[in-house]
């Protein structure tokens, strides 16, 4: 979801004010999402390192967060009646304990669906989540006492990673919107061999039905091939 | 094995290019391991014999780190920093050193020859440098904290809950490949869907050495060339062109870098 604050810019508001249009439009596109029945979305709201943004930003972005995690949390009724089950990944500790609170509160209230999954990225980092699994893996094999590593495998820590711990699929389409093309961190482990990326120009604010519609045509063109042999 | 010539052609282009430009760091990603097995030839297609240096010494070519014989002493003290990791990294480093030439007659270098020292330094990686490479480093970190605690005061490891730093971890996989800035995708074959520009795909790139590189592919229409000796027809292997390497660069250089800010 990148693409927050250029967008701001091009409007002449400030960089921050990007964030609350990117925050609608997430829930506008989680909508499409759930339209087109795609059954996992991940999104990655906040990186580690955005922590190196200046701190009025960062407060800016946490308050945000907190309040949309309340309004998830509050609108129950409505995830229930597409199925969706929250889930934030990554550093929590490294939040506010309001924001924190709200996230578990969101968590709780749609742990039992299971229809569509939206992955919440905040904080977090793929070195990280790496980093996470690996140490998960050894201190296993450590306590089970299998001490000739034949338990860590690529499998064990993929099933480790905290996507794989909240239910995710492998991933098939990684999307960057804002033009900028790297990964800056995210999903590295879960993209890198299969997955299609795509990297598109638009501002997250603005990434809609026309930008979702040939990503997801050329998922199944790939799928069609794949079936044709 | 036409993919291995071809993929050989384009990596001594891109290396005689990078050496050019004084680009010191060169990875290529052999993702089906088609010249890994090659490293004679690549050697002699990206350090042409009479760039060998003037002392006669052997050029250095590092193989894939391997499992060294058990160590059976207990009298090693487990160090972060001086412990060696016996993980199998699956990448192969290559490099050799130009050395200067007598050019004191010259004012401008001629074409091809640069004058100044550059050392290129080339590294193999294939789908076996990422994934597989993580669980090979993750065994070797077990291995060391088994034979760490097991030493100190003869208790159990598990009595120590194990934790692993990032930086730790990392230093373990970026010994045997270091992250590249920047990767240039190039389709030695082609496209193979009926369209010019269809998604990315990484095909086991290092998940942890791609975490902030720019990246950025190459177009159809930047003039690349077919081997002169391969009739011309759909899905015949395209070198990358030097239009192509530039363009690469040129966007690169455009690219903005705020690292979280």
């Amino acid at each position: 979801m990148d693409g927050n604050r250029r967008y701001a810019r091009r409007l002449g508001k400030q960089g921050k004010e990007g964030h609350l249009h990117g925050l609608k439009n997430l829930l506008r596109v989680l909508e499409l999402c759930l339209r087109l029945r795609i059954h996992c979305v991940t999104v990655y709201a906040f990186a580690i390192e955005n922590f190196n943004r200046p701190k009025e930003e960062v407060d800016t972005i946490m308050d945000l967060a907190e309040e949309r995690l309340v309004e998830i949390a509050q609108r129950g009724e409505l995830l229930d009646k597409h199925g969706v089950r929250v889930n934030v990944l990554g550093r929590r500790e490294l939040l506010s304990k309001s924001t924190q609170a709200a996230i578990e509160k969101a968590e709780k209230m749609t742990r039992h669906n299971n229809a569509t999954i939206l992955n919440i990225c905040a904080p977090y980092a793929s070195q990280d989540e790496i980093t996470t699994a690996v140490e998960s893996v050894i201190r296993e094999a450590i306590d089970t006492g299998n001490l000739d590593g034949s338990t860590i495998t690529q499998d064990s820590i993929d099933s480790h990673l905290s996507t794989s711990l909240a239910g995710s699929p492998p991933l098939d389409i990684f999307v960057r919107t804002g033009g900028d093309k790297r990964l800056s961190g995210f999903l590295t482990w879960q993209c890198c061999e299969h997955t299609q990326i795509h990297m598109v120009d638009t501002p997250w604010p603005e990434f809609g039905l026309f930008d979702l519609v040939p990503i997801i045509l050329e998922y199944q063109l790939k799928v069609w091939y794949e079936k044709r042999g | 094995m036409p993919a291995e010539t071809e993929f050989l052609q384009c990596l001594q282009r891109v290396a005689a290019w990078c050496r050019l430009l004084g680009i010191q760091t060169l990875t290529v990603f052999d993702s089906r391991g088609v010249i890994y097995g090659c490293s004679d030839d690549v050697y002699r297609l990206v350090f042409p014999e009479n760039e060998t240096s003037e002392d006669g010494s052997e050029p250095e070519v590092e193989c894939p780190l391997t499992p060294p014989p058990s160590d059976s002493s207990g009298s090693r003290t487990p160090s972060p920093e001086h412990a060696t990791f016996p993980a199998d990294l699956n990448a192969l480093h290559l490099s050799g050193l130009r050395k200067r030439r007598n050019v004191g007659v010259r004012r401008q270098p001629s074409k091809g020859v640069s004058s100044a020292s550059s050392k290129l330094t080339l590294y193999i990686a294939s789908s076996a440098s990422g994934k597989p490479a993580i669980a090979s480093a993750s065994r070797s970190l077990l291995q060391r904290c088994v034979g760490g605690a097991s030493m100190l005061d003869g208790s159990m490891p598990s009595k120590f809950p194990y934790k692993l730093k990032i930086s730790e971890l990392g230093k373990v996989l970026e010994s045997g490949l270091p992250p590249p800035d920047f990767i240039i995708i190039h389709d030695i074959h082609g496209m193979k869907m009926p369209y010019l520009h269809p998604p990315i795909e990484f095909h086991g790139f290092p998940p942890w050495q791609i975490n902030i590189a720019e990246f950025h592919r190459t177009d159809p229409d930047d003039g690349h060339e077919r081997d002169p000796t391969r009739s011309e027809s759909p899905g015949t292997p395209q070198l990358i062109s030097e239009t192509a390497f530039r363009r690469a660069l040129d966007e690169y250089s455009r690219a903005e870098f705020r690292l979280g800010r």
